[in-house]
Formats: C-alpha cells, structure tokens, sequence
C-alpha cells in the first residue's frame, strides 16, 4: 500500500495515497471571512472552487510555512448520496511517499475521544509515523457549510 | 558548489562521494550518492525554500486552467491514458465514413496495382498486392459490408490503401479517402442509428461523432474474423 507522508511540527503523518486524487503545488487561496479554524478558504481547480483547509492550522493553531514542499493535496470525499467532491489539504513536507503493508501500522495504546487525529503508528528510524484517516478531520457539520460555500462562489 | 545553495546543506558528494575523491564508506553499499539517503535529504532540503517570485501566481493560473500536470495526479495520468488509448482512423469508402480503431492500423499506402486472383470471383478478394515486398491479399470493404458506390465522380480526394490486421495476418483494403487519425473521447460514442446500412451494420458497433458527420466505428476483430472466414 502506498501512502503520502507530510509533517505536522516535528511529527511525520501518512495518508492513503488511493485516497488522493492529485498533488498540487501551493496556489493563491481566496480566503472565506468568518469560516471555522483550519479553513483556509477556497482554490480554483480547472474552473470549479474547491474548499481547503490548512492541516497546520486546524491542529497546532499556525498556518502552514510557505514553502516549495508545502502542498495542496486533493482528497475524494464523497457525499451521503454519492456525488464525488474533492477537499484540498494544506500539507507541510508533502514530499515523500511511503510503500508498506497496512499491518506495519500498529494500534499506538490510546484512544480517539477528544482527538479525531490519533490513528495507528508505523516505528520508523526517522520517527514515528502516524496513519491518518482524513475523513476523522472534519465535522460533517463543517464540511457541509465548507462545500456549500463552495458551491455559492461557483 | 554554488553560492545559492543552502548553508544547511552538507555537498558530501562532492567532498567524499562520487564527484569527490569516493571515499565514503556508505558508496559501498549504494554505489553511487543519487542512491544515498543522504543525497535526497539534501533534494528535499532544497524544497525547503521559500517560493520564489511569481511562483504562486504562475501555478493559480495553471490549476484554474487545469494545465498542472502533476506526475502524482492519478487521474489526470488514467484519464489522459483513456483518452490515448480512444483513437480511430477515419476514411471514407464510397459515401460511407468509416473508423478503424488506429491500434489495428498497420500502415496507410499510395495506391499500387493490385493483381488478381484466378477463381476468386466473389468480390470480396480483389487480389494481391505488394508491400514492401509483402504480397498481401487486398480486399474490398465496400464489397464485404454491401456499401453503396458514390455516383461517378461524386467523390473527391486521394485514393488510398490501408494496411491493418496483425503482423502474421495483414490485409490491405483500398479507401477513397482517408482523413487521418481522430481523437476522441470514450462518452463521444453512440450507439448505430438504423441508417447505416445492414451488412455494415453488423460490424459497426458505435458511431462517432466527426465534423458533424456520424462515423461508423468498425469493430476491428470481428471486421477481421469476416475478412479471414471469407478468404479460407
């Protein structure tokens, strides 16, 4: 399995790469006036808005660095009724892909609760590695008002 | 190394690796620096930097326009592989326009005397031709899919010969006018309207869409499987 590895501070995180519809460089972002923390506003990709939010931002509170290795990561996220919708992802380091098998993750002892990202960890040399799930990101609640705003500035 | 280089960076290779006098102990077991794990944390360092002017602005407009061609955009790579893989050949035969899918297409030749065969009289073998030196059996999909003949001159354009089938089984068959090769997309096809005629009909399968003309899209194989039931 093959997943995208990127860094939150120090900390080195995975996501599914079958889970990632493209890899895009940092594009200007028209900024959404009053949205929750993390959102980061809107892209224009091939003619169509397309939410995104700032990972750096929605988990430790500063926006990314602005840097070539900061990345726009277009994740599939369906509807309820099953219209595919992209979510782009601003992600820090997003330089290097992992190739292992699923069950090199293991359950790191401690449970979910307050802290949606917390997922199995990979032992690495380099630090650990933790899986996550982009799906646990975000409120249902917040990605409705996300793409319905989207929809309105399109 | 140049003066833009980041100070953070250790250029090893050039010191002790390849580029250097190779005495590092870590070449003996990835043979050259670009192998080196320590190489491409350099590389990666060098994305470290901030962006340079102009980059945002350049790349908002190739998003927007859909012109990024990421090398990790899955579907951007499926998508364009789809679309290459879509290609017909689209040539006329009588007042018929035709395709063949381009992947069974060989070769498209001058016209050239084609000779005849004794005791083939059913219209669909016209004879042999040569190729390259190649006799190859030259036939006529006019004959085979029952098109109707274009009034005297009522046609204009080049006569000329299509090469198609695999290597062990060419047939050339003469076109009155080959367009070329057309691309299009898989949601462009349609299913065959009732006018095209019936005997081709049973090898068209689709029908394309092209400068406001439908197209019949021949099924390759089974055009393939007539023409060789036809000559045994």
């Amino acid at each position: 399995m093959l997943f995208l590895l990127f860094r939150l501070g120090e900390d080195r995180y995975a996501i599914e790469a079958g889970r990632i519809g493209e890899v895009l460089p940092m594009v200007r972002i028209k900024a959404l006036p009053g949205a929750p923390r993390g959102v980061a506003g809107l892209i224009d990709h091939r003619g169509a808005p397309v939410p995104v939010i700032d990972l750096s931002a929605l988990a430790q509170g500063r926006p990314a660095a602005s840097r070539l290795s900061t990345r726009i990561v277009l994740l599939r996220d369906g509807t309820p009724d099953g219209t595919p919708r992209w979510l782009g992802l601003i992600l820090e380091h997003a330089t290097e892909t992992l190739r292992c098998e699923p069950g090199d993750f293991v359950d790191p002892g401690v449970g979910g609760g307050e802290a949606p990202l917390l997922g199995p960890v990979r032992p690495d040399p380099d630090g650990m590695i933790q899986w996550i799930d982009p799906r646990a990101l975000l409120s249902a609640e917040v990605k409705d008002l996300l793409f319905q705003q989207a929809a309105e500035a399109g | 190394m140049g003066p833009g280089m980041n100070p953070g960076i250790d250029p090893c290779w050039g010191r002790v690796g390849v580029a250097g006098d190779a005495s590092c102990p870590e070449l003996r077991a990835h043979v050259h620096c670009r192998n080196c794990p320590t190489h491409g944390r350099a590389a990666a360092a060098l994305l470290d930097r901030p962006p340079p002017e102009g980059y945002l602005a350049e790349w908002t407009g190739h998003v927007a326009r859909g012109s990024a061609l990421s090398g990790l955009s899955l579907d951007f790579a499926r998508r364009e592989a789809a679309r290459a893989a879509r290609s017909a050949m689209i040539f006329r035969i009588g007042a018929e326009w035709l395709a063949l899918p381009t992947g069974m297409l060989q070769e498209v030749a001058e016209m050239r005397p084609v000779h005849s065969l004794p005791h083939r009289r059913d219209g669909v073998v016209l004879g042999v031709t040569n190729i390259h030196g190649a006799l190859l059996i030259c036939v006529s999909l006019s004959v085979l899919l029952g098109l109707e003949a274009l009034a005297q001159g009522g046609g204009t354009g080049t006569r000329r010969l299509l090469v198609i089938g695999p290597e062990a089984g060419r047939f050339v068959f003469p076109a009155d006018e080959v367009h070329g090769m057309h691309r299009y997309a898989p949601d462009a096809l349609s299913p065959p309207p009732d006018t095209v005629s019936r005997a081709a009909s049973s090898h068209v399968r689709h029908v394309l869409s092209w400068e406001g003309r439908s197209v019949g899209l021949l099924d390759g194989e089974l055009l393939l499987a007539s023409l060789n039931r036809r000559i045994a």
